[in-house]
């Protein structure tokens, strides 16, 4: 057989090829599995016995995991918002200043990315024993703008990387005062960063579990632990429907983000055609 | 006599105390002028134009624009406006939105910024590309965008960085004479840096030669050329030929040379700089006369551009000679072959006579 083409075509070699199917089978078989059987008629998750939608009634009738769903979007929605602020602050404090020990502190913020999830939890819950704080929602929501932060700084921290600081200078030049050159030219340079670190610290927030698990008190369960706790009886059609529903989200969440960015970039040029 | 519309008295610039970027610093621009600062990378040419803007923050001195002193004034209430080396064209914004930027930050109102940028991009004859994004223009498009963005703000003057380095050569060309005529034609002071002699000599009518954060002569472009005050202006600014000379009583002593009839100028007696630009220098067959300083030489090397060539001379100075002529011909280039024997001589007035 021979080899025409480039050296570097490696998606014509078929070991090539071989790899890529089986790492999205790997990636994906579950996943779909998972979807498929929460449409099946049977308790159990097994033998295919048929379509039905039965389970998703189910899953939408129960009452104490609709409750958890708010709760996890309650969570998810404060912790992204309080933490895609304090993260883009941190992101631009770390692109923009110098200061002494700054590589310590560096580290020091970025460590809830590397700390395994247990001590983190763990060291939250000795946080709130001992400043005598209830466990509930709000420790949930403490805790996930904690570890959701140093996600958010990391990726506004990239996306500053590539900025020409000269943009700044420019608008200041200009005549625009700090907060002027914050809101029209930093600002819009940040966007993308902005979409990202929200849906990153959203999607961290909504599937946290461990330290989740540590920082919750009773009536405040989240989505995951609900789930959870029905798995530890048995894997009914049930969880597949209500964890389809949390994949449905997240991907539509997903969809939106791209969506309004593009039409951030559309939205400009429209108004521009106008003016 | 009015007064000079910029005033820079021992301004300094030392980052983190150690390096000295600017040392104490004097110069002043009359108003209406195309002023260059002009020296190597590094030399501090780039920090003063960012003080003027306000960008940096002196450690000493003073600078006072329009009368005023500026250094405690913040860049965005100095009446300097700035073109930046890589023009700093905001992306998200339309053209017509980046030169208008400046009048809206100042709460001009919509009818008037339209109308003042309609002009301000006529004036850089961008008409008709209000709606363009950056991403659509050439490189030479958005320079015109980031000077109409600052010349829409009625400066009193425009500070340019490195304003056509980021060209190509066919462009650069046409746009310093451009913004020679754009500045005539509004008759903003204009203060620009370069490291390119040509762009300043062409394009500026005062030129600072800078060097290690200092300047070292302030003049005309001519003054610069034909009379540099010392050896690294003349060496700086155009190609030139170098002996090492002794000053006397009667005259000036090079090896090779002999005793020249020199204007010392005042200069001492000791080391000086014997100099002469290599177009001064004639090349012909025949000894030319006693009148002329003159030597015999060996044509060596042939460096051809086209329009001009330069040719490298083996003499009896020991030190190699470059004479550049111009290819008056189409056959000169062919005479004048590697190997051959000719005369060198320069009137004893275009000698330059300099430090050591």
């Amino acid at each position: 057989m021979s080899r025409a083409g480039n050296p570097f075509d490696y998606a014509r070699r078929w070991w090539m090829r071989a790899i890529l199917a089986a790492s999205f089978l790997f990636l994906y078989f579950p996943i779909v599995a998972l979807i498929a059987f929460s449409f099946n008629n049977s308790k159990r998750n097994i033998n295919w016995r048929g379509f039905t939608l039965k389970y998703y009634e189910k899953a939408f009738a129960n009452e104490a995991l609709h409750d958890a769903f708010i709760n996890s979007m309650i969570v998810a929605s404060i912790s992204t918002l309080v933490s895609t602020v304090l993260g883009a602050m941190l992101g631009i404090l770390l692109y923009r200043f110098r200061f002494p020990l700054k590589g310590a502190y560096e580290g020091m913020v970025h460590l809830p990315i590397v700390i395994p999830e247990v001590c983190m939890g763990v060291a939250l819950l000795a946080f709130f024993a001992a400043i005598k704080m209830p466990l509930g929602l709000t420790t949930i929501t403490v805790s996930h703008i904690a570890f959701t932060i140093p996600f958010v700084a990391v990726v506004i921290r990239a996306r500053m990387a590539g900025f020409d600081r000269s943009l700044e200078e420019a608008a200041c030049d200009l005549g625009a005062g700090q907060w002027q050159v914050m809101r029209d030219i930093t600002l819009p340079y940040l966007k993308p960063g902005l979409i990202a670190g929200a849906m990153l610290a959203f999607t961290l927030s909504l599937d946290d579990f461990v330290i989740t698990f540590f920082t919750s008190g009773p009536g405040s369960t989240t989505f995951p632990i609900k789930i959870y706790s029905m798995v530890r009886f048995s894997v009914t059609p049930e969880v597949n429907a209500a964890s389809t529903l949390l994949i449905v989200l997240t991907l539509g969440l997903t969809v939106v983000a791209m969506w309004v960015q593009s039409r951030g970039d559309g939205g400009a040029g429209a108004r521009k055609e106008g003016a | 006599m009015t007064e000079d519309i910029i005033q820079v008295t021992g301004l300094t610039k030392t980052f983190g105390g150690v390096v000295t970027a600017v040392d104490a610093v004097d110069f002043s621009v009359p108003e209406g002028a195309f002023f260059a600062l002009l020296g190597p990378s590094g030399c501090g040419k780039t920090t003063i134009l960012r003080m003027l803007a306000g960008l940096e923050y002196p450690t000493a001195g003073s600078i006072r624009i329009d009368g005023a002193e500026m250094v405690a004034v913040p860049p965005n209430r100095r009446p300097v406006n700035m073109v930046f080396q890589s023009y700093a064209v905001f992306p998200h914004m339309s053209v017509a939105e980046n030169v208008g930027y400046g009048l809206r930050v100042a709460g001009v109102g919509r009818a008037d910024i339209a109308e003042r940028v309609g002009a301000a991009l006529a004036l850089v004859r961008l008409d008709g590309f209000e709606a363009r994004r950056p991403d659509q223009l050439s490189g030479g498009q958005r320079q015109r965008v980031a000077l109409a963005r600052a010349l829409v703000k009625r400066p009193r003057v425009l500070l340019l960085d490195e304003p056509l380095s980021a060209l190509d050569a066919n462009l650069r060309e046409q746009m310093r004479l451009e913004l020679v005529n754009l500045q005539h034609s509004v008759g903003i002071t204009f203060v620009m840096v370069t490291h390119d002699q040509d762009e300043a000599l062409s394009m500026a009518d005062r030129i600072a030669v800078m060097e290690a954060g200092r300047i070292r002569q302030l003049a005309t472009p001519y003054e610069l050329y034909e009379r540099p005050a010392n050896r690294f202006v003349a060496e700086f600014i155009g190609a030139i030929n170098t002996w090492p000379a002794t000053v006397g009583t009667a005259g000036v002593a090079v090896a090779g040379l002999g005793e020249l009839a020199l204007d010392t100028g005042g200069r001492p007696a000791g080391p000086a700089t014997l100099a002469v630009r290599p177009e001064k220098i004639a090349i012909s067959h025949a000894e030319p006369t006693a009148a002329l300083i003159r030597l015999p030489a060996t044509l060596r090397q042939h460096v051809y551009f086209g329009n001009e060539s330069q040719l490298l001379f083996d003499n009896p100075t020991g030190r190699t000679m470059v004479v550049s002529v111009a290819n008056r011909d189409r056959e000169q280039a062919r005479r004048l072959a590697v190997g051959s024997q000719h005369w060198l001589s320069w009137r004893v007035e275009d000698s330059m006579l300099l430090d050591p």
